[in-house]
């Protein structure tokens, strides 16, 4: 297994440093999916397949895709742009360092890393938890509010891209008529979601739960998106639907807090025997926001200008 | 009721946040209630937690009732109360400046604008460095948003800038939150303080390049020498509530470097004790230097007010540099002082932009203000304060740290930190009288509205009151100093009797 392990780090190197390095905007994004892809079989072989999925939806797929259809808005003269003439030591040498760096450093922490984390105590506090899975306990008991958090952090972006101008219509292959894609699109849709089903489920006693989930729902709505226009997303009638389904994690979040706040006295204190269900409820709120957040993206900014 | 205090700054803006974000446009009469309203409750809360704190007993709030150290706290002690309030006065001066029109000229201002004081807030008040970690991302998500309120070439372009490194930040500080964690076994601040003194000396050189990494982000965010160049051009284009606010954004880099470095690497860490010390001492002065230039080179009054801030980090950071308790409790009291300071600046350098048309801010000939005298006068009590001329504020915030220099620091500080006032004295008086003195033809243009006069003089006047409330201000801050230096009362709340 040591090759396969050698023949990862390399790929991810040099897909990275390709990346970097080509010019030409196409490519260092080609090379940027491929890294993604990498990285999750790198994950695979960490023995964290839930990681892997969510860098392969999002590292691979939602990134790459975005960054082609922004690619795509560019004029076709600054697509071209890196033609810098890029001579050899001024990039070798920081890169290498960068590189030496990194590895002395990850070289170190191998070296001397500890066994001395909170495992135990927080295997202690599973039964009190509402959750049979140490991470998933965490994510959403333990450090829940960390959680919380990152979903104001998604809905910022969601806030940010609106802010910056009105949605871009896709360009639903413009003129171009491929019946096969949309079609395959949509018979791949019921697979996303059954693979979305079982992240929910597995997420309470194994890998999985709310973020891999979201993030392969989301990458399956956004090849939707892709090929074939879902219409209500950008009607006005329906915007105020998209912006309550889009804060529904959040707010589902908020209202555990406080409810946790009215039951045991402190904020996020969820009283241990309805834990489990109050987990299960947010898996479900935030997966399902994180999946129509990712595909907000896909609009290319504030939708809702169609009647 | 009372120990849940500590949480309503990170929640009462969130819950404010969510209302104001989830309606479309229009109802901007609901949104500026909800935003001031909230804004200004926040003022009173942190007026609550500064009296809570002023007694010197550090309090915690547990997060979901999960004790320290796996669970999130929130700590309340005197340095993180004063922050807080700070922010919370800045952030009222700059959203009633807002709802002057500014909010008007993009969507989800207020909303944004309350998600960024949860960021910010979160961020002065946690005890665990991961949550530390996620507030900075609230924050920052919060500000990329706000810094390109309303659009424009300039905005995008400079907010592209201010994304990509601090993107490059936020993963450099999680590779250091992950290394600290590895090497110690966890993520509350005062546990890893306790782990730190009892560190084996193998995994020391682990603990150091996490601490210097984490050095490199706080670095960042404060706009440190080598790490400042996104700074000006950003603050300079951001839309001017936003810039206000930004004025306490660098704090949050200061803050966070004396809460890590004072909490962990403290007398009680050992040969790990005051490793940033002389990093910061010397990337301080060049910093200031380097701003001091600037502000000479600007040829724009929302740069040059940038680079004011830039200066104001420089002496901030020399406080922390020198390391004693009496410059902590100097770089306390300037830190008071500048923030509000440079953010009424900006807000006032927007005014006289707007009132002279065309000419903008930039300093050339234009034509002559409308309420020209006002707007003179509070530039005049704004450019005395910052650049700490007496009987301001600034020349008393200075005054303590020139005395809390000792040997040859002094050699160092003194002529650079005078010099630096001198150049912004030039600078200023320079910008002020092509501002108001050179011109040509006819006042036109609207009177301003009132609101947009509130926020600056809230603000600007705030040098003056420092001024009266010196002496207690000065007692809190050393308090603050103190307690700073002595780690061990916080470990000791947090961890009920496990420390040493």
């Amino acid at each position: 297994m040591l090759a396969v392990d050698l023949l990862l780090t390399l790929a991810a190197l040099a897909t990275a440093g390709q990346c970097l390095l080509l010019p030409g905007l196409f490519r260092a994004v080609t090379n940027l999916m491929a890294f993604g892809l990498v990285m999750a079989l790198i994950w695979v072989r960490l023995d964290a397949p839930d990681v892997a999925l969510a860098e392969a939806a999002i590292g691979a797929g939602i990134t790459g895709a975005l960054l082609l259809t922004a690619l795509g808005q560019l004029p076709a003269s600054q697509r071209q742009l890196q033609h810098v003439n890029y001579r050899f030591p001024h990039l070798f040498i920081p890169i290498t360092i960068i590189v030496l760096f990194i590895g002395s450093l990850v070289w170190a922490a191998m070296l001397s890393l500890p066994k001395l984390g909170l495992v135990k105590e927080i295997a202690a506090t599973l039964p009190y938890s509402g959750a049979e899975h140490a991470v998933t306990a965490i994510l959403l008991n333990l450090r829940g509010v960390d959680t919380l958090l990152e979903i104001a952090v998604m809905l910022c972006a969601v806030a940010a891209i609106w802010s910056l101008q009105q949605a871009i219509p896709p360009p639903v292959l413009a003129g171009v008529n491929y019946p096969g894609l949309t079609t395959l699109a949509r018979w791949l849709h019921p697979l996303f979601l059954l693979t979305f089903c079982y992240f929910l489920w597995q997420g309470t006693h194994a890998p999985g739960g709310a973020f891999p989930a979201g993030a392969v729902l989301g990458a399956g709505g956004v090849l939707l998106l892709l090929t074939s226009n879902i219409e209500w997303m950008h009607q006005r009638a329906y915007n105020p639907l998209l912006r309550w389904l889009l804060s529904a994690g959040l707010l589902l979040f908020l209202a555990t807090a406080l409810s946790g706040f009215l039951m045991t006295g402190t904020l996020y204190g969820l009283p241990p025997p309805l834990a489990g269900y109050f987990i299960i409820a947010i898996e479900v709120a935030t997966a399902l926001s994180i999946a129509l957040m990712l595909m907000t993206f896909y609009l290319f900014g504030r939708p809702g200008n169609w009647p | 009721m009372i120990q849940h205090l500590i949480v309503l700054p990170v929640v009462l803006p969130l819950v404010a946040g969510i209302l104001t974000l989830r309606s479309r446009q229009g109802g901007t009469r609901s949104k500026r209630l909800i935003g001031v309203g909230a804004t200004a409750l926040l003022v009173m809360i942190g007026i609550a937690l500064l009296v809570q704190a002023a007694g010197g007993e550090v309090s915690y709030y547990a997060l979901g009732g999960w004790q320290p150290p796996f669970g999130i706290v929130l700590v309340l002690d005197r340095l993180s109360a004063l922050m807080v309030l700070v922010t919370a006065v800045l952030a009222l001066g700059a959203v009633v400046f807002a709802c002057g029109g500014d909010d008007e000229k993009g969507s989800n201002f207020h909303g944004l604008f309350q998600l960024q004081l949860m960021g910010i807030n979160g961020a002065f008040l946690t005890g665990d460095l991961f949550n530390l970690f996620v507030f900075f991302e609230v924050l920052l998500l919060a500000s990329y948003a706000l810094l390109m309120h309303g659009g424009g070439k300039a905005r995008i372009q400079a907010g592209v800038h201010y994304v990509v490194l601090n993107l490059a930040g936020s993963s450099l500080f999680l590779i250091a939150v992950g290394v600290l964690y590895g090497a110690t076994g966890t993520l509350n601040m005062a546990d890893m303080a306790v782990r730190i003194s009892e560190l084996p000396a193998e995994r020391a050189g682990l603990v150091t390049a996490g601490a210097l990494m984490l050095l490199v982000v706080f670095g960042l965010k404060a706009a440190i020498l080598p790490l400042y160049f996104w700074l000006p051009r950003a603050y300079a284009a951001a839309p001017a509530p936003v810039a206000a606010l930004f004025a306490i954004m660098t704090k949050v880099g200061i803050y966070a470097i004396l809460r890590v470095y004072s909490l962990l690497f403290g007398e009680q860490a050992g040969p790990l004790a005051g490793l940033e010390q002389s990093w910061i001492w010397w990337l301080s002065l060049a910093t200031l230097v380097a701003a001091a230039m600037g502000i000479l080179a600007a040829r724009d009054l929302r740069l040059m007010v940038a680079y004011l801030v830039l200066f104001s980090v420089g002496t901030l950071l020399a406080g922390i540099g020198i390391g004693s308790v009496e410059a902590t409790s100097a770089l306390l009291y300037y830190l008071i002082h500048t923030t509000l300071v440079t953010g009424g600046l900006f807000l006032l350098a927007e005014l006289i932009g707007v009132q002279r048309g065309k000419a903008g801010t930039r300093l050339v000939k234009g034509r002559p203000l409308k309420q020209g005298g006002w707007l003179a006068g509070l530039f005049f009590l704004g450019a005395i304060a910052v650049a700490g001329m007496p009987p301001l504020s600034g020349a008393i915030g200075k005054a303590f740290l020139l005395i809390a220099a000792e040997g040859t620091q002094r050699l160092w500080l003194w002529p650079i930190l005078l010099g630096g006032g001198l150049c912004m004295m030039i600078a200023l008086s320079r910008a002020g009288s092509t501002l108001f003195w050179r011109s040509h033809g006819e006042a036109a243009g609207e009177v301003l509205p009132r609101r947009q006069w509130f926020g600056v003089v809230w603000l600007l006047g705030a040098s003056p009151l420092l001024v009266v409330l010196a002496g207690p201000i000065s007692d809190y801050t050393h308090a603050t100093a103190v307690q700073l230096a002595n780690p061990q009362s916080m470990i000791h709340a947090l961890l009920d009797g496990e420390s040493p």
